[in-house]
C-alpha cells in the first residue's frame, strides 16, 4: 500500500508541473494582455507602454517568463495583476466561498446519487426505476443557469408570500456577515442547482455498476450461501458496485467546478467564478492563471486522494 | 454493411423471415423501443425547426416588429422581447446556432478521440503512456473555464461560433479517446487481429479496417453523449457572454438576455431553455438506445 501510495504521489507532482506549464503556454498565447491600452484613444504614449511592458514582464521571452511566475509562486506570489489587485489577498476569501458551494455539493450529489441509483438498480425496469429513470434524464438535460434563474424567481415569490427573506437570491452571505446557519439561506439555492445535473449523472453510473454487481457470481454465492437479499447487497453488492464510482466523483470534479462558475454567475457570488470571469474580460493574465492553477491542483489532488481510497477499499490493491 | 435493394427490402418486410431481414440488427432492436424512436423522431423535428424554419418563418431574428412585448399569440406564437424582436425567430435562429456547434463538437471529438484512442489502445506501452498522459492533463482543466480563456481572450467579442466549436472539440475529445483506448486495447488482443497481423496487414489497415469498426458501437455512443454534453457547454458559455456574440444569437444568450425579464415577459425565458432541454434530452435518449441495441446483453428483460 505504501509503495502504491508513493507511487500515486510521484504522478501527481510532475502532473501538476506540467499542467502548469500547459497552462502558462495557453494564456500567453491566447493574446496580447495589453491590447485593451494598445487601442486606446488617444493612443497611450510608446514609453509608457513600454515602461508597462517590462513592469509585466511581456518584454522577455516566455520560457523566462514561466520560470520567473513558477519562482514567484514559491513565495506566494501570484505576479502582477492588471487592474492591481492583491491577487493572494484575493484568493484566500474566495477560495473558501466557493470550496464550500462545491464540497457541499459534491457530498449531496453522491449520497443521493447512491441511495436513487442502488434503488434503480434493485428495482431495475420496475415501476419506480421507470420513474426515477425518467426523472434522472430530465435532469441531465437541464442546464444549470437555467435552473438557476427559474429556482430564484421560485425564491423569490416564496418569499414574499411568506413576508421574509428565506432564501438568499443575490450574493454569498460575506456582505451580510453571515456565519454559521445564517449561511444556509445563502447556500441553499446555489447548492440544489449545482447539484443537479451532477447527482443525475452519478446516478446512472452507480446503477449501471449495481445492476453489473447483482449479477455477479458472487452475489449468487453470497445468497446460496443462506444471506438474505438486503444481507447481500449490504454486505458484497455495495462495496464493489461503488469502488468504481469513487474516480467517477474524482474525475467528474473539475466539470462540477465549471457548473460553480457558472452557479456562482447566477446568484452573483463573489466567489472564484467571479475572480475568474473579471479576469478574463480584463486580459488579466495573472489572475486567470491563479484560477487555473489552483483548480488544477485541486482536480489533481482529489485525482490523488480518490486512487488512495480506491487502494485502501481494494484489498487486491492493498495487498500488492 | 451491404447496400440494400429497395425493392427487396419491400418484399421482405411483407414477408418477414426471422433472421433474413437485411435491416441491420442492431437497427432492429432499436426500432423496437417507443422511447428511441419518438426521441429520434422529435431530434429530427428540432433539426428541421432550427434549420428549415428560419427560412419559412415570416419574420426574422434580427429585424424588429412593430409589436414589443407581445406575449405569444397567432402572430408571434412565442411572443416578441421589448425590442419587438419575434422571439419564435430568434429560437430557430438561436437552436440552429446551438445545434450547429453541438453537432460539430460531438463529430469531430468524436473522431479526434476514436483514431487517438485507437492509437493508444493498439500500440500499447510507450505511445499508450504519452497518450495517456496527455489525455489526464486536458481532462484536468474544466472544460467551460478553459473554453472561456480560449475563445474569448484570443478573440475578443469577435469570437465566432466555429472557434467555439473548434476550442469545445479540442477539450471534449480526451472523454472519448479514453472509452475508445480501452475497447481497442481487447481488440489488439484477440485472433482476428492477430491473424491479420500474421497475414502481413499493416498497422493503419488494421486500425482502419479492424478497431475503429469494432469499435463503432462505443463511438457511436459516444457521438450522442457529446451532442448533449457539448449543447450545455456551449449554451453555458454563450450565457456567461463568452460564447457566441451578438449580433448572432445562441439559445445561451437568448437566455442571458431574457433573465431580467421573467416576471414581465416570461415567454422569452422558458421557451429557449425548453428547447435545450428537449435537445439534450432527445440526444441522451437516441444514445442509451443505441446502447441498449448495440448491447442486447444489457437490455435482456426490458418489457419497455
Amino acid at each position: 500500500m505504501l509503495r502504491y501510495a508513493t507511487k500515486r504521489l510521484l504522478i501527481a507532482v510532475p502532473m501538476l508541473l506540467m499542467a502548469s506549464f500547459v497552462m502558462f503556454l495557453m494564456v500567453s498565447f491566447s493574446g496580447d494582455p495589453l491590447s485593451r491600452i494598445r487601442s486606446q484613444d488617444p493612443p497611450p504614449p510608446p514609453e509608457a507602454l513600454e515602461s508597462l511592458e517590462k513592469q509585466l514582464g511581456l518584454d522577455k521571452p516566455v520560457l523566462e517568463r514561466y520560470v520567473i511566475w513558477l519562482f514567484g509562486l514559491f513565495r506566494g506570489d501570484f505576479g502582477q495583476s492588471i487592474m492591481n489587485i492583491d491577487i493572494g489577498a484575493e484568493l484566500g476569501n474566495r477560495v473558501t466561498v466557493s470550496f464550500r458551494l462545491i464540497f457541499l455539493a459534491i457530498i449531496i450529489a453522491a449520497v443521493v446519487a447512491v441511495i436513487v441509483g442502488v434503488v434503480g438498480a434493485l428495482r431495475q425496469y420496475g415501476f419506480v426505476d421507470n420513474v426515477v429513470s425518467t426523472v434522472v434524464f430530465v435532469l441531465l438535460a437541464v442546464p444549470v443557469f437555467w435552473l438557476g434563474v427559474l429556482l430564484k424567481h421560485w425564491a423569490v415569490s416564496f418569499n414574499e408570500t411568506v413576508g421574509s427573506t428565506v432564501f438568499y437570491t443575490i450574493g454569498d452571505g460575506s456582505r451580510q456577515n453571515a456565519t454559521g446557519l445564517a449561511l444556509i439561506g445563502f447556500l441553499v439555492l446555489p447548492t440544489i442547482v449545482l447539484t443537479v445535473n451532477v447527482f443525475a449523472s452519478w446516478s446512472r453510473y452507480v446503477r449501471a455498476s449495481m445492476v453489473e454487481v447483482m449479477n455477479a457470481d458472487y452475489m449468487k454465492l453470497a445468497r446460496a450461501k443462506g444471506l438474505s437479499r438486503g444481507q447481500a447487497v449490504w454486505k458484497h453488492g455495495l462495496r464493489n458496485a461503488l469502488l468504481p464510482f469513487v474516480t467517477i466523483v474524482a474525475l467528474d470534479f473539475s466539470a462540477l467546478v465549471g457548473g460553480a462558475v457558472v452557479t456562482e454567475s447566477v446568484f452573483q457570488w463573489r466567489g472564484m467564478g467571479d475572480f475568474l470571469l473579471t479576469g478574463i474580460r480584463n486580459l488579466d493574465v495573472n489572475v486567470v492563471m491563479a484560477w487555473l492553477l489552483i483548480f488544477a491542483a485541486a482536480t489533481i489532488l482529489m485525482n490523488l486522494i480518490a486512487d488512495l481510497v480506491y487502494g485502501l477499499l481494494d484489498p487486491r490493491i492493498r495487498h500488492s | 454493411m451491404t447496400v440494400t435493394d429497395p425493392s427487396l427490402s419491400l418484399v421482405e418486410a411483407a414477408v418477414p423471415v426471422q433472421g433474413r431481414s437485411r435491416m441491420p440488427a442492431f437497427l432492429r432492436r432499436y426500432l423496437r423501443n417507443r422511447v428511441s424512436v419518438a426521441a429520434l423522431i422529435v431530434f429530427l423535428l428540432i433539426l428541421v425547426f432550427a434549420f428549415v424554419g428560419p427560412m419559412v418563418w415570416k419574420y426574422s431574428f434580427d429585424v424588429f416588429t412593430d409589436d414589443n412585448s407581445q406575449p405569444p399569440s397567432l402572430d408571434h406564437p412565442f411572443g416578441t422581447d421589448s425590442s419587438g424582436y419575434d422571439t419564435l425567430a430568434q429560437v430557430m435562429r438561436g437552436t440552429q446556432r446551438s445545434v450547429q456547434i453541438a453537432l460539430f463538437v460531438a463529430l469531430t471529438a468524436t473522431i479526434i478521440g476514436a483514431v487517438v484512442g485507437a492509437l493508444a489502445g493498439y500500440y500499447g506501452k510507450l505511445v499508450d503512456a504519452v497518450i495517456m498522459r496527455i489525455v489526464d492533463l486536458v481532462l484536468v482543466f474544466p472544460s467551460v473555464a478553459v473554453a472561456a480563456v480560449l475563445a474569448y481572450m484570443s478573440m475578443g467579442t469577435e469570437t465566432s461560433w466555429i472557434t467555439i466549436a473548434i476550442v469545445l472539440s479540442l477539450l471534449a475529445w480526451p472523454i472519448v479517446a479514453r472509452v475508445v483506448r480501452s475497447t481497442a486495447l481487447t481488440l489488439a488482443g484477440t485472433e482476428y487481429v492477430q491473424a491479420a497481423r500474421g497475414a502481413g496487414a499493416t498497422d493503419l489497415s488494421i486500425i482502419v479496417r479492424h478497431l475503429i469498426p469494432n469499435s463503432m458501437g462505443t463511438i457511436t455512443v459516444a457521438v450522442t453523449v457529446l451532442t448533449a454534453t457539448a449543447i450545455l457547454s456551449e449554451t453555458s458559455l454563450s450565457y456567461l457572454g463568452f460564447g457566441v456574440q451578438p449580433p448572432d444569437t445562441s439559445l445561451g444568450l437568448l437566455i442571458a438576455n431574457a433573465q431580467a425579464a421573467i416576471i414581465t415577459r416570461p415567454w422569452i425565458f422558458y421557451f429557449p431553455g425548453f428547447f435545450i432541454i428537449l435537445i439534450a434530452l432527445t440526444s441522451s435518449f437516441i444514445g442509451d438506445g443505441l446502447r441498449r441495441a448495440l448491447d442486447p446483453r444489457q437490455s435482456a428483460g426490458a418489457g419497455s
